[in-house]
């Protein structure tokens, strides 16, 4: 299991991210739990991306609606140590509103 | 977990080269060795059978798996140069655009091949049989020589049961595959218009035939691929040394002295190796642009998206029907393979481990030293001819003694080799 050092949130603070345990495992598939509050929205959008190196995930995840504002979102993986912010991107109308979640993973375990 | 505190990584910095590691730095190293069992490979059933393993010894040195007798998987993967070749580029019928890499250690990749076109171990060693520039071989050929050949028969017998009915030639012809995928349009078979005649032999076929075949070739993969994951180094000297370090009594090993110490402390800071060589196996595992990209005098190559496109269409992927355990749970490399633009030009990160018996280096094979793999990285030269290269891939600004202090290092990850009488019956282990 990877190192989850930092969360930080910002733009739409009503979305919720549920991690693994112990956080993101570094270069490992994992799932998260999204919860997006409110009515209903048009579209969620799911990603990550490490900004210093302008790319994003290996993978392409697949979200699976729950109900009652929450997203199943499987095959994520953070394949590199360093600075990761992931995303969740909701679509209400014309309204789209990104929450960032940034994560630092090391290139040991704990 | 709705908002997490921000946390600031506290990263301690050591004064000098011969300052005590910081606790950071430790867990770096500990993290780095010894390396872990082989993973599981779900899609072969025998993966973990002795015997299996034995008939794959006895496949993996026959050049009867060849179009003409003269080569086996040995050939290019020769104990005696490290299980590769010793080559710049591979040399089959004719010269290769990609250095072979050393079979040693592949059980670990979780993609195999340069692009990674192939998800398994077993898999993998279907290709170059058949490739017309390398064994040039043929399935039916291949299981017509197992068919002829009592000690291979016999192991065959105590691996998989009784061996197939392949004795009308009007069926089952000497020589017969299909042409390679198009991975432009993976459903069309073209076998019945291609110039080799292997191909057009396979095309008249009955599809029953067909699968009859394919289900027995899948299964000289995985008995090659039970041999390849015996194929596991030792301890290396930096091995050896870290036991010392876990147990807080470090100290030097036979190997690993003053120069690999400072070489291991530029590896996990100043030069920023980890980025992509982390983990006991020394990498990633995953696809990476540093700007070589095509190898010169190739075919056209993008690199990681053909290999994307190839082992999805894959009829021996780990979720087609020859794989033991092809669902979802099990393979989820397949289901999110992600295909972007920068996934142009990259080519999979190499193990660093045994690097004392695997020159040359790169995917193409185009440095012969150490040294000239780290002036590539210190100079960067020119742009890739295709995608882009890892943006936080900045030009490496090391000394001369601090290169050969890496190079040291990076030395010291090699193992005692593996003699060809390795997993020989008649040896004992």
């Amino acid at each position: 299991v990877g190192l989850l050092l930092l969360g930080a949130c910002s733009g739409n603070p009503g979305a919720r991210i549920l991690f693994p345990d112990g956080g993101p495992p570094l270069n490992d598939y994992f799932s998260i739990e999204v919860v997006v509050p409110g009515p209903e929205p048009d579209a969620v959008r799911v990603d990550a991306d490490m900004p210093a190196h302008k790319h994003g995930m290996v993978s392409k995840p697949v979200l699976t609606p729950l109900g009652d504002g929450r997203w199943q979102v499987d095959g994520m993986m953070l394949h590199m140590p360093g600075d990761w912010e992931v995303w969740v991107e909701v679509d209400r109308g014309e309204d789209t509103r990104r929450t960032v979640f940034q994560v630092r993973l090391e290139p040991f375990s704990e | 977990v709705s908002f997490l505190l921000f946390l600031p990584l506290l990263q301690e910095v050591a004064s000098s080269p011969t300052s005590p590691w910081t606790d950071r730095e430790r867990k770096i190293l500990l993290s780095l060795s010894p390396l872990p069992p082989v993973p599981a490979s779900p899609g072969n059933e025998v993966a973990d059978d002795p015997v299996a393993a034995a008939l794959g010894r006895a496949l993996f040195f026959d050049p009867g798996l060849s179009g003409d007798d003269s080569m086996s998987c040995a050939t290019c993967h020769d104990p005696d140069k490290g299980w590769g070749d010793g080559l710049a580029r591979a040399k089959g019928r004719k010269e290769l655009a990609f250095h072979t890499p050393s079979v040693v250690g592949a059980a670990f990749n979780r993609w195999q091949f340069w692009d990674g076109r192939k998800d398994s171990l077993w898999s993998q060693a279907l290709e170059p049989i058949e490739h017309p520039d390398e064994m040039a071989g043929s399935r039916t050929g291949v299981l017509h020589h197992i068919r002829r050949t009592p000690p291979l028969l016999e192991l065959w017998g105590a691996t998989f049961g009784p061996f197939p009915d392949l004795t009308d030639p009007d069926r089952f012809p000497e020589s017969a595959c299909p042409a390679p995928v198009d991975p432009a349009s993976p459903f069309e078979d073209l076998s019945g218009v291609s110039p080799d005649s292997r191909h057009r032999a396979w095309a008249e076929m009955k599809a029953g035939d067909q699968a009859v075949v394919d289900a027995n070739y899948a299964k000289v993969g995985k008995a090659i691929g039970a041999f390849e994951r015996l194929l596991v180094s030792g301890l290396s000297p930096f091995d050896h040394w870290v036991e010392g370090l876990e147990d807080d009594r470090e100290s030097p090993v036979d190997g690993f002295g003053a120069i690999q110490w400072r070489g291991a402390r530029l590896f996990i800071g100043k030069a920023g190796c980890l980025q992509c060589h982390f983990g006991p196996g020394f990498t990633d595992g995953q696809f990476h642009n540093v700007g070589m990209a095509v190898p010169a005098g190739a075919d056209f190559d993008n690199g990681r998206p053909l290999g994307i496109q190839r082992v999805r269409v894959d009829r021996f992927n780990a979720r087609g029907k020859h794989s033991a355990r092809p669902g979802v749970r099990e393979n989820p490399h397949l289901l999110y393979l992600a295909f972007d633009e920068h996934t142009y030009g990259a080519y999979k990160t190499p193990t660093l481990r045994n690097l004392g018996r695997t020159a040359p280096f790169g995917h193409d094979g185009r440095f012969a030293t150490l040294m000239e793999v780290l002036d590539f990285y210190e100079d960067l030269p020119g742009l890739p001819p295709i995608g882009h290269r890892e943006e936080t891939l900045l030009p490496l600004e090391l000394s001369t003694s601090e290169k050969e202090d890496l190079v040291a290092f990076l030395l010291s990850l090699t193992s005692e080799p593996i003699a060809k009488e390795f997993g020989h019956p008649s040896r004992k282990p």
